[in-house]
């Protein structure tokens, strides 16, 4: 696969002007894994000479850098300045500005610090025509003009290829702290993310662990694994006074007779336990990952049906948001998960009727993304699909960018099914 | 291009609407549509040529239907409060009122959610939401009268902005009926999106992309306490400077507004809050969170505020003496008619840091054309609201209100700022748009609208500029309704 790194956002330009004009295909950035089909179709565009920051106004809380930056420079820049940005992002030290947005990567923080969506205050990009635009601006307030730099979060670099971003960002907290518990029972954990949420303090995550990866880990309690159903994971962010308040009133849960430990994270692992989580999303190659979101209040109820049909599966929500990760090992197939699935919703059903979306995040590498394609129907209403394909038609009419990505796979599915019915 | 009017169409389109609403929510008389030839931009007026008051998505499905099938421009409107003109018919044809879908469809306390029809007022909601320990964030100064859906269509921001962000952060799902009566459903309960953030483009198109019939927003717990400071300047530079260090220093107030001395003399005169009136500023700091780490957020605040020269500093004392700062704050453009009959309300946004030469420049402007500016403001997002007064019977005074104006706001794009950090481009400030845009830009944005609007019938000539709306010349500053 030919790779082509850009030295300036001039030759950007010129280079998606050039491919608009032949045709040729471009893979711009790494945040979705390469197809065999890519490698002979496309050719990479490698963005990291793009990386310089443009401007860091301190005392106005703002930043404006090239999308090659990668987090973890970026991370660094604001960290010299005491500030941050409070968006989790897996693999930072290869993942770019430019990835973070158009994957839209959010992890255990959102529940209190919301996602890119939050931060974003504009862009620079190059749409499918060779058209270098701008939208949006450096200041926090702004309604000048349709938002375009929201628009491309999530779009994973279908509609435009992210140059520049301006970002609001905050203060770094004075003290972060992660809890563990380690619960006898589904219920202890229920009632505990209950008691979290309805707090005068808001945690900046909680999370509910269960399944055989979560259970190896070291630095989690190691007193009565077995009778652990599964751990919660708090995070704790702000002055040391309002920590040492929100952990007085976790207190009293470490005596109660489901909860088997609570402790804080050690300081030496509290790296470890941050990676881990937001890298579950995104783990070694040959596992495969669902997402579902269902509503907050059922997540507990959720996961322990989960864990039922998928014993050996591995389970991380972000409890607050209603969001659950399932990480299965490569001898599943989309088939079997479909199956057990529908089982799934079956057994919900009983007791709640709101509808759970799922969609696939990873696939083992080993399997063709034609199988995936075939055996696995993004959850889109039909005018979901026409909106993304008239999107794309207006931003790359040429089908330039990012061709073998989900969202167009998905649209393209749907469009030839209804041809085909037609 | 003909009218509705002008054409046979009208009697065949109201009496389609008529049957499908009844008579009551048509409305076709003169006097009753005259209440919609504007909204708060009361320079611009033009009496739409039907009104129809729809109570269900099923009825804005066929209304929008019927439009396309009779080719009328057609456009929503909410309680009318919006300040750039988002809602004026530009060429008559059909207004779709939303003020009658007013239920609050689900309160979801434990899952943080609310799902409300359009015409839920803002303020409605959070009344509503009283005693559960959580709130609906944006609080846009027209909250006691405009809606959720206008609030959706404008990005409506508010005092707390500072520190809980603007409509866009607090939107999770929207139900849009397109240009053509198809419904798009957007998130929901969860946020979730698979693919571009189209909630996020949708909220501040100002009602071009389409008519919000559903919304589910965000809920954000209470805060356990708040503090409020007043501090007390004998300089605007200091002010400025001071309310740049607290936020500097890592503080993020929950709200941090300004008010200068031509405003703070003004409330005096009229309310007799107990403001000196010889100060050069005023500023309002509010701080909330856990009662653990407020003392020291305070105490933090005082210090800086003293050490930039404040004169004065104090802190509410009792809830009592909290509101009545507020009070205050919501009464300045009230007491502004003791000032001057006709006054006309900017709306830039500079870097926060550069507020002190924003507010130089303004004091320059005011000199320059020989007019009274007076600001009160949301300092910590350095979103300026000039106020300049005049009498708009005085022809010259008029032209040079409108030259000062864009003196103003064109300071503010020199300093990296923008025209509108809140009250939106609509027709008022089309023409700036090419100012801030290059025409790439333009375009770009031009075929986002033409996904969303083809046909062009939904809000015609708003937001982005257009050979039109060339015709648009402004003769009148637009004077603007409180916010």
């Amino acid at each position: 696969m030919q790779t082509l790194t850009p030295e300036t956002p001039s030759d950007l330009v010129e280079l998606i002007h050039k491919s608009a004009t032949s045709q040729t295909k471009l893979r711009i950035g790494t945040h979705q894994p390469i197809q065999q089909s890519e490698v002979e179709q496309s050719r990479l565009v490698n963005i990291s000479k793009l990386n310089q920051l443009v401007e860091h106004s301190t005392r106005d809380l703002t930043i404006i850098v090239e999308a090659g930056m990668t987090f973890q420079k970026f991370y660094e820049k604001l960290a010299q300045q005491n500030q941050w940005l409070p968006v989790n992002v897996p693999a930072p030290e290869t993942t770019t500005i430019g990835s973070l947005i158009a994957a839209n990567y959010a992890g255990p923080l959102q529940l209190k610090h919301g996602t890119v969506r939050d931060y974003l205050l504009g862009i620079k990009a190059i749409d499918g025509n060779g058209n270098y635009f701008k939208a949006g601006g450096k200041v926090v307030k702004n309604v000048a003009g349709y938002d375009l730099s929201r628009l491309l979060i999530g779009s994973q670099g279908t509609l435009a290829a992210i140059t520049e971003a301006t970002f609001h960002v905050k203060p770094l907290p004075p003290r972060k702290s992660w809890i563990v518990i380690a619960c006898q029972t589904w219920s202890i954990a229920e009632s505990l993310i209950e008691f979290c949420l309805n707090a005068s303090w808001q945690p900046s995550a909680i999370e509910l662990l269960t399944g055989k990866t979560w259970l190896e880990k070291s630095y989690l309690p190691t007193t009565d694994k077995q009778k652990t159903t599964c751990y919660l994971a708090i995070c704790l962010t702000g002055a040391a006074s309002e920590i040492d308040f929100i952990l007085e009133e976790l207190n009293p849960w470490e005596t109660h007779s489901e909860v088997n430990s609570q402790s804080q994270i050690d300081e030496q692992y509290l790296e470890t336990i941050e990676t881990e989580l937001i890298e579950f999303a995104s783990p070694k190659p040959e596992a495969w990952i669902f997402q579902c979101h269902i509503r907050p209040k059922q997540i507990v109820y959720f996961t322990e049906v989960c864990k039922k049909y998928f014993p050996t599966g591995s389970f991380q929500a972000h409890a607050g948001n209603g969001i659950l990760n399932i990480q299965l090992s490569e001898e599943c197939s989309i088939d079997s998960f479909k199956t057990s699935f529908k089982k799934i919703e079956q057994e919900l059903s009983k007791y709640y009727q709101s509808k759970i979306n799922f969609r696939l995040l990873q696939a083992p590498h080993s399997i063709p993304m034609a199988e995936i394609r075939s055996g696995f129907q993004y959850p889109q209403a039909a005018i979901m699909h026409k909106m993304n394909r008239l999107l794309k038609e207006r931003f790359d009419p040429n089908f330039i960018l990012q061709t073998n990505n989900p969202i167009y796979e998905a649209t393209a599915a749907y469009l030839n099914e209804t041809a085909t019915k037609a | 291009m003909e009218t509705l009017s002008q054409t046979s169409s009208l009697p065949l389109l109201e009496a389609k609407f008529t049957e499908l609403l009844g008579k009551d929510r048509v409305l076709t008389s003169p006097s009753e549509r005259l209440v919609y030839e504007c909204d708060g931009f009361t320079l611009e007026k033009n009496i739409p040529d039907l009104v129809v008051l729809p109570e269900t998505t099923e009825e804005v499905v066929a209304i929008v239907k019927l439009c396309n099938e009779y080719q009328v421009p057609f456009l929503p409107r909410g309680a009318g409060t919006s300040l750039a003109g988002g809602c004026f018919p530009f060429d008559g044809g059909v207004m779709i009122v939303l003020t009658r879908m007013k239920k609050i469809i689900e309160l979801q306390v434990r899952d943080r959610y609310a799902v409300v029809q359009p015409g839920v007022i803002n303020s409605a909601l959070t009344r509503a939401l009283q005693g559960t320990g959580y709130h609906y964030a944006p609080d846009p100064s027209s909250q006691i009268a405009c809606t959720i859906g206008g609030n959706v269509a404008t990005n409506s921001g508010g005092p707390h902005t500072l520190k809980y962000g603007v409509t866009v952060n607090h939107i999770l799902g929207l139900e849009i009926v397109l240009h053509d009566g198809s419904i798009l459903e957007l998130g929901g309960p969860t946020g979730e999106q698979f693919g571009p953030d189209l909630i996020s483009v949708f909220v501040g198109s100002e009602g071009t992309f389409g008519i919000c019939t559903k919304v589910w927003v965000r809920l954000t717990p209470d805060p356990e306490a708040r503090k409020t400071v007043l501090a007390v300047f004998d300089d605007m530079d200091n002010a400025t400077e001071a309310i740049s260090e607290i936020i500097g220093q890592g503080i993020i107030p929950a709200a941090m507004e300004m008010m200068d001395q031509g405003i703070t003399q003004a409330v005096e005169e009229a309310f007799h809050f107990g403001f000196p009136t010889d100060a050069k500023a005023v500023v309002i700091i509010e701080i909330d969170g856990l009662q653990a780490g407020l003392q020291e957020q305070q105490d933090a605040i005082l210090k800086i505020c003293q050490d930039f020269g404040a004169r004065e500093v104090r802190h509410a004392q009792t809830e009592a003496e909290r509101l009545q700062i507020w009070q205050a704050r919501k009464k300045a453009f009230g007491a502004i008619g003791r000032l001057s009959s006709s006054f006309c309300t900017q709306d830039g946004v500079v870097p926060r840091t550069k507020l002190p030469e924003m507010l130089r420049q303004v004091a320059a402007v005011s000199e320059k054309y020989g007019l009274r500016i007076v600001n009160v403001f949301h300092a910590g997002d350095g979103n300026i609201h000039p106020i300049l007064l005049f009498d708009e019977r005085d022809e010259e005074q008029v032209r040079q209100v409108l030259e000062a104006s864009d003196e103003i706001l064109e300071t503010c794009l020199d300093l990296g700022g923008t025209v509108t950090g809140e009250h939106g481009i609509g027709i008022e400030k089309l023409s700036f748009m090419p100012r801030m845009f290059t025409e790439t830009d333009l375009a770009v944005m031009k075929n986002v609208k033409e996904v969303f609007n083809p046909s062009q019938l939904l809000s015609p000539k708003k937001k982005l500029p257009s050979e039109d709306i060339k015709e648009l010349k402004r003769l009148k500053p637009g004077r603007h309704a409180p916010h």
